[in-house]
């Protein structure tokens, strides 16, 4: 069976970033962006599985993006994933695809951020700062967000749900003393606030298209994060018999995510 | 081949082969000998021990290119060109008496008695098979990349770090405030036995997806087999002194979080003795144990010595 992508290639950037290029001439960049303790793949379960072998996604690169969330505040997670996109647009000239794999520069018409959780505030945040600096690829994006937590969320809640194994274990007993908790905690004025409020001046001031999501994606009675909308992002896709942690997870019998991200590629 | 490119071309594994073939080229057979000899009684740090990781990295490679076959992500057998560069490295005596004898890793003669015998594995590859095939790459990159499993790795195999060891770590396990104490010290002050922790805690989070990655092929035995022989040398070499490891490690965890001291603590620490409404300790001790709970099948799920069988009856051994 021939594949449209490259093997899984490592991406020197964030934790475990790993990268899929395609055969051929690709027109878009598709990043993922997991949550509070996820990981770079697992995050997304059958979602590389069905991406890379669906002809639908053959003209995209597709980037699973990590970061290590024991680790940093939000922000600083959020700075250095802007920096990505900023290498990841141009990734032959950046060393992020490798000139060993004989492929050609890439000429990306859209970048799509999906995103997770947590991952909804730092794709939010790095387009920010690409808007600041008058990146090129700022206007060019678009965000896909899975159970977003741009609200906030239920800290306790999302330790116990989001941490996998034994880490759900240590993340309760030290009480979250991650500091991305802190800046995730609804009660908390921080990054939270700051986001939105930039956000809601640029969308008054007519600039933001960027800002307001394509794709949104609620689980039906989330117990981290509270579902309302988000400025003026697409009205939300509620789905239904789904967790905060598995409605961006497509399986062999459920494939809703998968196809609900399809109808904006 | 976009697997070469990844995976032998660049990084450890390139500067193996070069230093390799560099010996062989050169006929230079006692230094090779030398540097790959057993490390008892002449230790082995250094520039050669860094030379030694480049030589696994590359013996690694080829152990994947086997792998990649029995997920029909390559054709079923090896081009010319690899398999004659293959056979000149895998079968010269100094390396065979490393992966055969000193450090046995069984994965690489298998390896070596595919390519010689000339063997061919025919699998269309498919969605499933490729799939495992790529996550199984990205759980040996966290593997690989992470310092603290690193650290817990050398641990297992024995490897002091100044005083100390894997005693230490499993020690911690015992003690809800040794535990509390490698938890909320930062990172760059914590100890080695600390930092075992993090690794041990990492490590079994590994061990849980890879249970699920081997449980999703189901159906495709030499796959599964491929993936556990790969980490052979943990898994197969050193399984029973793992089991022990882990079965002392989990039994000190149960103790710690059975102890009803645990949460009340957390509760004063964290909300001064008020814990607030919503705040449920029963929910908490119920979350513990199955959490320990799991890990605990997952790793004797993964530590199951069946998984070798598959491979070894294929190669006949």
């Amino acid at each position: 069976m021939a594949t449209n992508h490259t093997t899984s290639i490592e991406i020197k950037h964030g934790a475990n970033t790993q990268g899929y290029f395609s055969f051929e001439r690709p027109e878009n960049l598709i990043v993922f962006v997991h949550g509070f303790g996820g990981s770079s793949l697992g995050t997304w379960n059958n979602f590389p599985l069905i991406l890379l072998f669906d002809d639908h996604f053959k003209n995209s690169d597709i980037v699973f993006y990590g970061y290590d969330t024991f680790k940093g505040q939000a922000g600083d997670h959020a700075a250095e994933l802007y920096h990505f996109i900023n290498s990841a647009w141009k990734p032959l000239q950046n060393q992020i695809l490798p000139s060993l794999q004989n492929l050609p520069e890439r000429d990306y018409k859209r970048i799509v951020l999906v995103a997770h959780s947590l991952g909804a505030v730092l794709i939010r945040q790095a387009q920010l700062h690409g808007h600041i600096a008058g990146d090129e690829w700022v206007e060019k994006s678009e965000l896909a967000l899975y159970a977003p937590a741009h609200h906030g969320a239920e800290v306790i809640s999302l330790a116990m749900q989001a941490l996998p194994g034994l880490s759900g274990l240590f993340g309760l007993f030290i009480k979250f003393r991650f500091p991305i908790l802190n800046d995730l905690d609804s009660k908390n004025n921080g990054i939270l606030d700051a986001i939105k409020n930039q956000t809601e001046a640029l969308q008054n001031g007519g600039d933001g298209n960027f800002s307001k999501a394509k794709l949104v994606v609620y689980s039906k009675g989330d117990k981290v994060v509270r579902n309302f909308n988000y400025l003026e992002d697409s009205p939300a896709h509620v789905v239904p018999n789904t967790t905060h942690i598995s409605v961006c997870k497509p399986k062999d019998d459920f494939i809703t995510p998968v196809e609900l991200l399809k109808q904006i590629i | 081949m976009s697997i070469k490119a990844e995976f032998h071309d660049k990084g450890k594994a390139v500067r193996g082969f070069k230093n390799i073939m560099n010996f062989i080229d050169s006929s230079k057979e006692i230094e090779l000998k030398e540097l790959l000899r057993f490390h008892v009684p002449n230790e082995v740090y250094g520039q050669e021990l860094i030379e030694r990781f480049e030589i696994d990295a590359l013996l690694e490679y080829y152990n994947l290119l086997l792998v990649a076959i029995f997920a029909g992500y390559i054709p079923g057998k090896f081009d010319e060109v690899s398999s004659k560069e293959l056979l000149t490295i895998i079968k010269h005596p100094s390396v065979v008496t490393y992966y055969d004898k000193h450090y046995k890793y069984k994965m690489v003669s298998y390896t070596a008695d595919f390519v010689q015998k000339d063997r061919c594995f025919e699998l269309e590859g498919n969605s499933v098979t490729i799939s495992a095939f790529n996550e199984f790459i990205s759980l040996n990159r966290y593997l690989k990349r992470d310092k603290d499993v690193e650290l817990f790795l050398g641990m297992l195999d024995y490897v002091w770090y100044g005083d100390n060891k894997i005693s230490d770590v499993i020690k911690i396990l015992s003690s809800e405030e040794e535990i509390n104490m490698a938890f909320t010290t930062e990172p760059e002050k914590r100890t080695k036995a600390q930092r075992g922790v993090w690794g041990f805690l990492k490590y079994t989070i590994f061990l849980s997806q890879l249970k699920d990655l081997l449980h999703s092929i189901d159906g495709y035995p030499l796959l599964q087999s491929s993936f556990w022989m790969f980490h052979g040398y943990f898994f197969e070499r050193m399984n029973g002194e793992m089991k022990n490891i882990f079965q002392r490690a989990f039994e000190n965890l149960e103790e710690s979080f059975s102890n009803p001291l645990i949460f009340k603590n957390l509760i004063k620490e964290m909300y001064d003795g008020e814990a607030p409404e919503d705040f449920n300790e029963i929910q908490l001790i119920e979350f513990a144990a199955n959490a320990i709970r799991q890990s605990r099948q997952d790793v004797n799920y993964v530590l199951d010595t069946k998984w070798s069988d598959p491979l070894r009856d294929y190669f006949g051994y």
